[in-house]
Order: structure tokens, then C-alpha cells, then sequence
């Protein structure tokens, strides 16, 4: 882990040139440097406000930051995350020996849950009813909510969204010689969920727009031993399904929809993983509503409804108990994690809601940056935007997505790189055949995942764009400044 | 550095470097006999055409478009009928149903043929079945870029509801799905013999295809000014759509060499997809289907710049095709709900031809690739 910006990352001398100045500012990420005389006493601040400035007036790289800083030495006045203020902390001499900074105050993670609704009083009601295990209310209870919130037909909660996937493969009659086609850029769990089935993924390109499985890319991977379709609404942005829905339909294929990331998204008004055979959801922590662990699988046919509520209990005759008519697994969510399901769901809309602003807030200030692709805006779509994920273009902005990942944790800010492509990873590079994986190598190289929690405040997104602009600034910078 | 020589699209001299003996004496044999019209080689190649395809009846005609254009006269086609056909194809599939006085109804085509979708036939048909302002009469098939559509779909569909199949064969003629020969999978085949078409003349040509004698029976008449037994006995509003004898003699000298050309067709196309660069999608296959290879077209990403680079570095490219039809200003006034048809309209953002000929050699495959690449990577 990176560790935080040391004062001694933060100074540069008076006598120092704006070229040194510049490699301060983009190493440290915070757009400010304390400027030192030769004694060490802080006699002003430079930020690349000031370096533009003096650039202007016809300065150049040789220019010394005294003609360029401000030479009033930073005001105590207060901090707010917004402006990114950083304040010195000075011995007796005026020496800068530390700093004081609202991104100090916090690391804004990329993800975390909020339980403030009914969250605690619900599980104490399984606490004091004893129901903490499987059995219980409050399990029956959150597939009923979870089918009525997102139009389901039929919900079976389980004990995580890894297995969910399992239990759709296996409830709808997929494993051994049967091919499954998988976008090149997810999490593994929906790849390595084939296999455990016995089947045979065929991994496949994604779209440029939507960064979804490319219909096109799938349609030509259709063989004869084709049998399922597993489109993930990455990142809570919906895949094309009225064009898998109709390869499916026509080589009478199923569609099992990854929807881990995309709860409270939509397609055309459908909720994701309402459209396809099957649908399955995630309540990690990290999700839109959580459940600690926890999963979800929804199912268009009762019938495969039933066998995956049956294999999700050890296959066992539900009319008669120790009695199994299949090999099954144990698979089950607790009442315990039900409860706290029911307690997330009914904060749902408000958590959406949320995501929403926060996706619009970061739109507001990036889209202003050229170099950075924002999630596509799709007619139809309805992206829950449960993880705020941008390209940034090193060509343009001089900086790499891990380059400025590194910067953003030294600002405190958590990010995630995208996925790596799973063509390139050695348990499945068999399964990649010859195709083409040109646009997810393009997007697992330069997808950053920005903090999108719930709890994010709007002070926060402010501070988070603050710095990654001023960032792409310094570096402009460093890149045109005159040489003299 | 001087520029390699450009790379012809279709090489046709090459083509007439290997027949030329045979061509030139059954071109020399139609100067002498003089019977330009309706000679012993017509006769001779619609024979010759018939055991090739397989189909009982081959009736030769002046061009592609007017064998699509004789069976919808045949069939009586006309004000108030709807006929389906794909929106992404040639103009001709559906200049024939207007000039015939009916209404084309344009139905998106499948990502994984480029070919009229069969669901997306199915809902047309509904549409229009529903509405009940228009008569739906016949399905035109168009097996684009020498790929066969769908036909155990769409013959079912259309056998279903009534309605006749036109298979457009213009580019597929010599192709073949699921064993059998293209000019046997509908009802009805209109092929091309355009120049550059698999099976070319030095001139327009085109036939049709059936196994319904009394059927082209009715095409030969048409084909003539509508005339019956005799000459002068006209019996039906007919038209003057032969091929011509000279065509004939060329044809026939061309197909003695074709299904060894379609198999070198095959053989480019396999190369092409190997050695082309990631980020040229390929096109369509079908295991169950041999296609005649009229056109290789790979879809790219910022397609304008890709052909320029290739133009400069002297790689010919065309467009097949730039809209769909339903997007075309001639056919604005038929164009039901715009924009409801996708994938035609993705692919006419993004598909290119490239050079493709049985004559086409692994080297310049190479070097068509080598500038593929550097013209998607935007070095050259």
C-alpha cells in the first residue's frame, strides 16, 4: 500500500525552478508545494494556478519558483474536502514540518456499506427468536421482497453471488460438452462458475460502447454445442440483451445474466436479470445492498426455480426430509443475512438514487477533461453506475491508469483497476481460441474504478475530481512548458 | 522507396490468362454462326447451368436484377403487396418490388449471417398481417456476400404464411448449405452473372432458377415480350430481358473452371482470416454452409481513416454496403418505424471489402494485411 504524502514531498525551495516545481507537484498529487528559503522557513505556496500563470507571462522551465509562488504563506483558514486545501504545520523557525489536510483525515474507500436502516434491529429479532441458521422468516421473506422489487418471477436466495451463477448453470441443465459463451472482461467468479458446472466457457470480446459482451463477437462464436449465454451488466451498465436475446431465441441458447454488479439497473424498463432464463445477483459489501455475503438467483421457469431451491439443499426431497433425488450442495443463505437483506432492500431506491447523483456529479467535472471516456450514455440502458469506472487515454493526459492510481492513494482516494482480461490469465488462455480481444485488452489496461459508495459525499467527489484535473494539469504541464 | 504495385479489387485478366483458348474460340464460334440472340450456347449454358445447380429449370435472363424482377411479374405481384426483404443488401432487391408497384417491407438482418433475420422476418409479417393495409405476397432472401441465408427457416416460414420465396443468389451462386447447391434451397433462385460476380460475363447477365417447369415456362415468355408458342403470339405483358449468346459462349467457357475456382475462393478466404490483423472482425461463417465468396468484408472501428490509409498504400476497398435501404432517400416513403432495424445499421457503419478473387496469392494477402494493420493502428 501506498503510504500518505510526507511533508518532505510537499516543499520545494525558493531558489528551485519551475521544472522542479512541476516534478513536485506531479509526484505529490495534492496541487500544492510549500516553498522554503534557504533556512528552511516557509516564505510561500506554489500550485500549478501559479506555474500556469507565470507560464503565460512568458516564464519557462528555468524560471525560479520565487518569481512564480505566492508568496503569502498559506492562511490557517478552515479545510473543506472540496478545496483540496492543505495547510503546514510550522516549528518555531517557520520550518514546514507537517501538514494538516481534509484528504488526510479519511482514505475514501472505493466502496462501503451503509446499515443504517433496520439493519440491527432485524437481525436481533433472529438473535432473539434463535432463527440464525437457514430456516427462518426472514430468508422466504427477502426472495419475496427481491422478486417484487425487481419483477422476478422467481427468487432463490443463496449464500453468495459466485454460487448463484453456479445454480443457475446447473438448474437449467448446463455442464458437460455444452458451450457457454463469457465476456472477456469480468470477474472470474462468472467464468470459473462454468467450469465447475462441467461445461466449456468460450470467452469473447466486449463492446467498445457498453463494455458488455459484444453481441457480434458472440454470434460468431456459436457452434453447434453452443448452449448458454452469460452477458454480465458490468460495473451496474446493461448489456445489449435485445440482440442476445434474439441470437438465443434463434440457436435456442439460454441467457443466464451476470447482474453481481448491476442490481437496480435496467434494460428497456426490465430490471437486469429479469430478461434472460436466469438472472443472479451478489450482496458482497462492496455491493448495492449487501448482505456481508450473500446471493440471489431468479429464474423465468418455476420449474427450474424448483430444482435450484432442491439443489441448493443438498438435493434433497423437499416432502421428504434425508431423502436426496440429486447430488446437491449446500448452498443456502442464513436468516441472519436475510434479515439484514430485507433491511437493504427496502433503502434500495434510496441507495440508487444515491449512485445516481454521485455518477452525475462525477460526469459533471470529468466530462470537461479530454482524455478521460465516461460510461456510455445508451438509449435503454439504466445503468445503477454501482462502480464509477473511467478510461483514461495515457496518449492524451500523460499519465497511465496505474500511474494515476498511485497518485489518487497518495491523495487518500482508493481506486480499482478494471478487471484483467481473463484470455490473458493462465487457467483460461485455453478457452480464448484465436479470437480477437483488442477492446478488453483496451479497457482492463486504462479502466480505473473511482470511490462510488453510497456514503461518498458530494464534498468528497469534488475533492476526488479536484485532484485528478489538477493532476492532468501538472502533468500538461511538465510536457509543454518552454524550455528557457 | 517507389509504391508496390496497387492490388487489383477483382482480377479478371488473370482469370481470362487461364481461359483464354477456350473463351476466344466459343466467342469466335458465335461471330461465325451470327445467331446473337437466343443461340445454341444459351441453350447449351442453361443446360449446363441446370445439371451445375442442380435445379431442373435454369432460365437465362439479361441481368441480376431482371431475374428477381420476372418472378414478381410471374407471380402477378403488384399495388397493395407487400414483399419482404432484407435492408441490408443491394438496391436492386428492392428497386424490382417498387417498379413492380409493390411496397418493400425491410427487415433487419442477423449479426451472425448478415442476413435477413428469420424472428425479425416473422414479427415483419405480423406487423403488417396486423395493420392490414397491405397483402403480404413474397419474401426476397438475399444470400449476402455469397453466405446462404436461413432456408430451412425461412422456407417453413413462408410455406406457413402463404407467401412465395425468391432466393437473391447474386452472390452466392456456387455456394451450397447443408450439402445442397444454391439454386435448389428455395423455391425460386435469381442469380447475377455481373462481371465481377463469382461466375461472370463480360457483360450483364443474370438466371433464374427452378424446379417448377410451368414456372419458367412463364419466365421464358416474359423474358421474350410476354410471347407463347409463336413469336408474335403475345399472351402476357412481357419484357425484353435475354441474355445474349455472346455472354452464353463466355459463360460456358468460365463454368468449366468454376468449382474449381469456388474452392480457391475458400482457400483465400481461410488465408485472410489468418492473416489479418485482431480488430478486423471476419466475416460471418456457417458450418453448415459453403459460401461462394462474392466479397470478403471485414467490419473495422473508424472505418473512413482505415480506407484511406489502405488507398494510400494502394489496397482498393469498397463499401457493401454505406446505408441500409431504409435509410436510402428513394425509399424514404416506404420506410416503416426508422431505426428499428440495428444491426443493418451497425454494420453500414463498419463493413469494407476487401480484394478478393480465386486469383489472390498468400504474398498479397500479407502485404493487404500488413496495411490493414498499420492502417487500424493509424501508422500509415
Amino acid at each position: 500500500m501506498i503510504a500518505p504524502v510526507t511533508i518532505d514531498e510537499l516543499v520545494v525551495r525558493a531558489s528551485d525552478t519551475l521544472e522542479a516545481a512541476i516534478a513536485t507537484l506531479d509526484r505529490n498529487a495534492v496541487g500544492v508545494a510549500f516553498v522554503v528559503d534557504d533556512s528552511g522557513a516557509l516564505v510561500g505556496t506554489i500550485g500549478p494556478g501559479e506555474i500556469a500563470a507565470k507560464l503565460r507571462a512568458g516564464a519557462g522551465r528555468k524560471t525560479r519558483v520565487a518569481a512564480a509562488m505566492s508568496s503569502a504563506p498559506a492562511a490557517a483558514r478552515a479545510a473543506t474536502p472540496g478545496d483540496g486545501a492543505v495547510l503546514p504545520v510550522l516549528d518555531d523557525r517557520g520550518r514546514p514540518i507537517d501538514y494538516a489536510s481534509a484528504g488526510r483525515a479519511r482514505r475514501i474507500p472505493v466502496a462501503e456499506p451503509s446499515l443504517a436502516g433496520n439493519e440491527l434491529r432485524y437481525v436481533s429479532e433472529c438473535v432473539t427468536t434463535s432463527w440464525i441458521s437457514s430456516q427462518g422468516p426472514f430468508v422466504r421473506r427477502f426472495e419475496q421482497d427481491f422478486a417484487a422489487k425487481t419483477g422476478a418471477r422467481h427468487a432463490v436466495a443463496v449464500s453468495n453471488g459466485t454460487v448463484a451463477l453456479h445454480l443457475a448453470l446447473l438448474a437449467l441443465g448446463v455442464g458437460l460438452g455444452d458451450e457457454v459463451i463469457v465476456p472477456d472482461l469480468t470477474f472470474a467468479a462468472t467464468i470459473n462458475t462454468v467450469i465447475h458446472a462441467g461445461a466449456t466457457p468460450v470467452i469473447v470480446d466486449v463492446d467498445r460502447t457498453s463494455w458488455n459482451i459484444d453481441p457480434w463477437a458472440t454470434a460468431a462464436a456459436i457452434t453447434p454445442r453452443t448452449r448458454a449465454i452469460m452477458p454480465v451488466h458490468l460495473y451496474g451498465q446493461p448489456a445489449d440483451m435485445d440482440a442476445l436475446l434474439a441470437l438465443a431465441d434463434r440457436h435456442n441458447l439460454v441467457v443466464i445474466e451476470d447482474a453481481a454488479e448491476a442490481i437496480g439497473a435496467a434494460y428497456k424498463g426490465r430490471h437486469c436479470g429479469t430478461l434472460g432464463h436466469a438472472g443472479t445477483f451478489s450482496f458482497f459489501s462492496n455491493k448495492l445492498i449487501t448482505t456481508g455475503e450473500g446471493g440471489m438467483v431468479v429464474f423465468r421457469d418455476a420449474e427450474a426455480a424448483e430444482r435450484a431451491r432442491r439443489l441448493r439443499d443438498h438435493g434433497m426431497d423437499p416432502a421428504r426430509r434425508y431423502w436426496h433425488l440429486e447430488v446437491g450442495y449446500n448452498y443456502r443463505l442464513t436468516n441472519v443475512q436475510a434479515a439484514i437483506g430485507c433491511a437493504q432492500l427496502e433503502q434500495l431506491d434510496r441507495f440508487l438514487a444515491r449512485k445516481l447523483e454521485i455518477a452525475e456529479r462525477y460526469r459533471r467535472h470529468l466530462s470537461q477533461i479530454e482524455g478521460i471516456t465516461l460510461p456510455a450514455l445508451l438509449d435503454g440502458h439504466a445503468n445503477s453506475y454501482w462502480a464509477f469506472t473511467m478510461i483514461v487515454d495515457l496518449d492524451r493526459l500523460g499519465l497511465g491508469r496505474d500511474a494515476l492510481a498511485d497518485r489518487l492513494e497518495k491523495a487518500r482516494i482508493e481506486t480499482r483497476p478494471a478487471f484483467y482480461p481473463l484470455h490473458e490469465m493462465p487457467p483460461y488462455r485455453a478457452y480464448a481460441g484465436n479470437r480477437d480481444f483488442t477492446r478488453t485488452n483496451w479497457l482492463s489496461w486504462n479502466g480505473i474504478s473511482l470511490p462510488s459508495a453510497v456514503t461518498l459525499s458530494d464534498e468528497e467527489i469534488d475533492y476526488i475530481c479536484g485532484v485528478i484535473a489538477r493532476l492532468f494539469e501538472v502533468r500538461l504541464m511538465a510536457r509543454e512548458a518552454p524550455s528557457a | 522507396m517507389s509504391n508496390p504495385p496497387p492490388i487489383p479489387f477483382v482480377d479478371l485478366k488473370a482469370q481470362y490468362r487461364r481461359l483464354k483458348p477456350s473463351i476466344d474460340a466459343r466467342i469466335h464460334k458465335v461471330l461465325e454462326h451470327g445467331r446473337f440472340i437466343l443461340g445454341p450456347e444459351v441453350l447449351e449454358f442453361e443446360q449446363a447451368l441446370s445439371r451445375f445447380a442442380g435445379a431442373r429449370e435454369a432460365v437465362s435472363v439479361a441481368s441480376g436484377t431482371e431475374a428477381l424482377r420476372l418472378p414478381l411479374m410471374a407471380a402477378e405481384i403488384g399495388t397493395g403487396d407487400a414483399v419482404f426483404l432484407p435492408d441490408f443488401t443491394f438496391t436492386a432487391t428492392a428497386e424490382v418490388v417498387v417498379t413492380a408497384g409493390a411496397t418493400p417491407v425491410f427487415v433487419d438482418v442477423a449479426m451472425d449471417t448478415y442476413n435477413i433475420d428469420p424472428n425479425a422476418l416473422e414479427q415483419a409479417i405480423a406487423d403488417v398481417r396486423a395493420e392490414g393495409t397491405l397483402r403480404p405476397r413474397a419474401v426476397i432472401a438475399v444470400d449476402l456476400f455469397g453466405l446462404a441465408a436461413d432456408y430451412s427457416r425461412l422456407n417453413a416460414t413462408c410455406a406457413r404464411e402463404g407467401l412465395l420465396l425468391i432466393a437473391d443468389a447474386a452472390q452466392s451462386f456456387g455456394g451450397a448449405l447443408d450439402g445442397v447447391r444454391v439454386g435448389r434451397l428455395a423455391p425460386v433462385t435469381a442469380t447475377s452473372f455481373f462481371p465481377s460476380k463469382p461466375l461472370g460475363a463480360y457483360g450483364d447477365g443474370g438466371a433464374i432458377l427452378t424446379d417448377d417447369a410451368a414456372l419458367a415456362a412463364i419466365y421464358r415468355s416474359l423474358r421474350m415480350h410476354g410471347a407463347g408458342d409463336e413469336r408474335y403470339d403475345i399472351v402476357r405483358v412481357g419484357t425484353n430481358a435475354r441474355l445474349d449468346s455472346l455472354q452464353a459462349a463466355v459463360l460456358l467457357a468460365k463454368l468449366d473452371i468454376f468449382e474449381d475456382e469456388i474452392l480457391a475462393r475458400e482457400r483465400v478466404a481461410r488465408s485472410y482470416d489468418q492473416r489479418l490483423p485482431a480488430g478486423a472482425v471476419r466475416p460471418p461463417r456457417n458450418a453448415r454452409a459453403n459460401s461462394a465468396w462474392a466479397q470478403y468484408c471485414v467490419r473495422v472501428e473508424g472505418r473512413e481513416q482505415v480506407i484511406a490509409s489502405l488507398t494510400r498504400q494502394g489496397i482498393p476497398t469498397a463499401i457493401h454496403y454505406p446505408r441500409p435501404l431504409s435509410a436510402q432517400p428513394a425509399f424514404a416513403r416506404f420506410t416503416r418505424s426508422p431505426g428499428s432495424r440495428p444491426v443493418s445499421a451497425r454494420l453500414c457503419e463498419s463493413i469494407m471489402a476487401l480484394p478478393m478473387h480465386p486469383y489472390l496469392d498468400d504474398a498479397t494477402i500479407d502485404r493487404i494485411a500488413g496495411a490493414l494493420e498499420a492502417a487500424i493502428a493509424g501508422t500509415a
